[in-house]
């Protein structure tokens, strides 16, 4: 693999490659402009930069942690690197390529780091809902429906992800595309965010979460979909209860005997061993241990209010 | 570690909440709690990654295994539905800060969070063995249904509809015009996505970047594939056609027997036909694969050698499955 390529270079920005002024004030830290009539807000304009999958992506210092083929849990994508403008290059702690099956990052972010929120926003825009997994993103302003649209977008949108399947309503020159997974539609809403279909300079789209497909045919799939991917997981769970069992089997060989009685039934029965749990990422009991906390600092506060004439606010012990 | 009173609110219940924020990794990257203790242990989900506490699966999956078990009434973990409203959210909240409160006074601490995770896995093995029966059952009606929605179709808007797709087009006869380099597919049925499509061509081909771009219509059961350049497509339809065949050449991916010819000049785009045209032209291709079928009797050879080949993929993992989970 080779390193990530630097998609813009350091010395050409400076104090003068602000953004245009568009508010009142400019914030420094988010490099963008608040408060006046529209906050800072400039609406819809075409992306200066824009993100060559083949070209640019490569390993960063974020790699380092991922081993090749092994699953990542913490490690984000570069958001600039979506957009095309990352001056960092392979100095860059953030992932710089496309995402796939092997990042399973917590749902309560996306594939950037950014914080998700329990609603969509009314406009259905922004870094979207961790209520619903939603694979399909809503492209408007689409300047021409002319030829082959869907050739058109799948050769665009198909650089950022594995495209499911793409439906077009014409007569609004809208598009919905559907990725294969949750990850590569967040990529792509970023990278494709105010950019030209075939890098045309005259069209900017627009890119939002879609809503539900009202389409019974589409719904029907939807329901299958989450079945098959249910018992996919269960199947994996399973799995992994079985690996955990027969690990238990191989340490207690004296009780073998009784195991083997024990095990169809054991399934369906509740039997007090204990540690059946996929190992996972977080143990059975944290709650019970987080009440156990809760319940010993009820105790505490307590204890501090009889004491209440020697307290200072803040004292080591209690806490 | 470290602890902030008060210090956000609740990404659910809008209520403020005591915020902990700590670096997995010395150096790493901070995480932090963004749901309330209330709220997380009404889902039973971990405070900061929103993963089930038990299985460690997301919620949205959690939830539906416990409706596939038929856990969703009654059951130990109550699937919460999260009211839109502000104050309903908050209200919700309070009820049940209140109820766990009692419930802790009543029986103390209390752990059983792992037997309540083996029950449920229990019943989801149960529901995973019944999945197949009951899959094919609605495979048995989805043919049922598709019978029933039977379009007249008269042979003039036919002719209209089909101008540019090439049912009877072949692999063998390259066309002329040095600019076609696309195929023309059809026979795919609601379940083949465009990325299968991309995988199979791009896999036949030894490089999934040749293929410029793919476009599947599930109603209208046809789509296309476009290479980047002649050659590469020349190149394809010679791995892929077979000799003395005069047909749209068949291939079968994942049970779905598919032909593939040369496309015409003009590669039409599924939104130029309205919803009752696709049903119609899907009706056409169904048609269309019968009768190529009845040629020959390659389609259930194909389909066959698929089936075993999957087969043998299942009976390993079925023996797989025996010596670990029973």
């Amino acid at each position: 693999m080779k390193p990530a390529r630097l998609q813009l270079d350091p010395s050409t920005i400076n104090d003068s490659s602000k953004p245009e002024q568009t508010g009142q004030i400019f914030n420094v830290w988010y490099s963008k402009w608040t408060g006046g009539e529209t906050n800072g807000r400039a609406g819809l304009v075409h992306a200066k930069t824009r993100c060559h999958v083949t070209k640019d992506s490569g390993y960063t210092k974020a790699d380092r942690h991922v081993k090749p083929g092994g699953l990542n849990r913490d490690k984000y994508f570069c958001v600039y690197f979506a957009r095309g403008c990352c001056c960092n290059g392979k100095r860059c702690e953030y992932l710089h390529r496309i995402p796939t099956e092997m990042d399973q990052l917590p749902p309560t972010v996306d594939c950037f780091g950014r914080e998700k929120y329990m609603d969509y926003r009314e406009d259905m825009s922004g870094v979207g809902s961790f209520n619903k997994v939603n694979r399909t993103l809503y492209i408007g302003r689409i300047n021409s429906m002319d030829g082959n649209i869907e050739l058109k977008l799948g050769k665009s949108f198909g650089e950022f992800g594995d495209i499911e399947r793409i439906r077009i309503v014409k007569s609004k020159k809208i598009a919905f595309i559907t990725y294969r997974l949750e990850n590569q539609a967040q990529f792509a809403k970023e990278a494709m965010y105010g950019q030209g279909l075939g890098e045309d300079e005259n069209e900017t789209l627009n890119i939002r979460w879609a809503n539900e497909d009202p389409d019974p045919n589409a719904r029907k799939r939807k329901r299958e979909e989450e079945d098959r991917a249910g018992i996919e997981s269960a199947k994996r769970l399973l799995k992994e209860l079985a690996a955990e069992r027969a690990s238990e089997v191989s340490e207690e060989v004296s009780e073998v005997e009784d195991e083997h009685e024990d095990e169809p039934t054991e399934v369906s029965t509740a039997t007090p061993r204990p540690a059946i749990m996929p190992k996972p990422i977080i143990s059975t009991d944290s709650l019970g241990l987080l009440l156990k906390l809760k319940e010993k600092r009820k105790v505490l506060r307590e204890e501090r209010e009889k004491s209440k004439g020697l307290e200072l606010g803040y004292s080591s012990e209690d806490e | 570690m470290t602890r902030d009173r008060d210090g956000a609110q609740c990404k659910i219940c809008t209520r403020p909440f005591t915020v902990f924020k700590w670096a997995p990794r010395k150096g790493g990257a901070f995480k932090r709690t963004v749901i309330c203790l209330t709220c997380a242990r009404a889902k039973n989900c971990c405070q900061s990654c929103m993963l089930d506490l038990s299985l460690g699966i997301d919620l949205n999956t959690r939830d539906h295994l416990l409706k596939m078990a038929g856990e969703s009434e009654g059951g130990n973990i109550e699937i919460v539905h999260n009211a839109k409203n502000e104050v309903a959210r908050i209200y919700n909240a309070e009820q049940l800060d209140r109820k766990f409160n009692r419930e802790d006074d009543e029986r103390g601490v209390k752990t059983d969070s792992g037997d309540r995770a083996k029950l449920l896995l229990g019943k989801i093995e149960k529901v995973v063995e019944g999945g197949k029966k009951r899959k094919r059952r609605d495979e048995t009606r989805n043919r049922h249904d598709e019978t029933r929605k039977n379009v007249n179709i008269t042979k003039g808007d036919l002719l209209k509809l089909c101008k540019n797709l090439p049912f009877n087009g072949s692999l063998n006869h390259i066309p002329k015009n040095e600019q076609i380099k696309t195929f023309f597919l059809f026979g795919v049925n609601d379940e083949t996505t465009d990325y299968s499509i991309k995988e199979y061509f791009g896999d036949l081909l030894g490089d999934r970047k040749v293929i410029e771009s793919v476009f599947v219509n599930t109603r209208g059961k046809f789509g296309f594939v476009e290479f980047i350049n002649r050659e590469i497509a020349e190149m394809a339809a010679k791995k892929m056609k077979k000799d003395g065949d005069d047909k749209a050449t068949l291939f079968v991916l994942n049970r779905v027997p598919i032909r593939v010819c040369w496309a015409g000049k003009t590669v039409t785009s599924g939104s130029d036909y309205s919803n009752i045209e696709l049903d119609k032209i899907g009706q056409l291709v169904r048609k269309q694969m019968i009768k190529l079928a009845k040629g020959g009797e390659d389609v259930k050879k194909e389909v066959k050698k698929e089936v075993r080949k999957e087969k043998r993929r299942k009976v390993e993992y079925k023996a797989l499955g025996d010596y670990e989970i029973d």
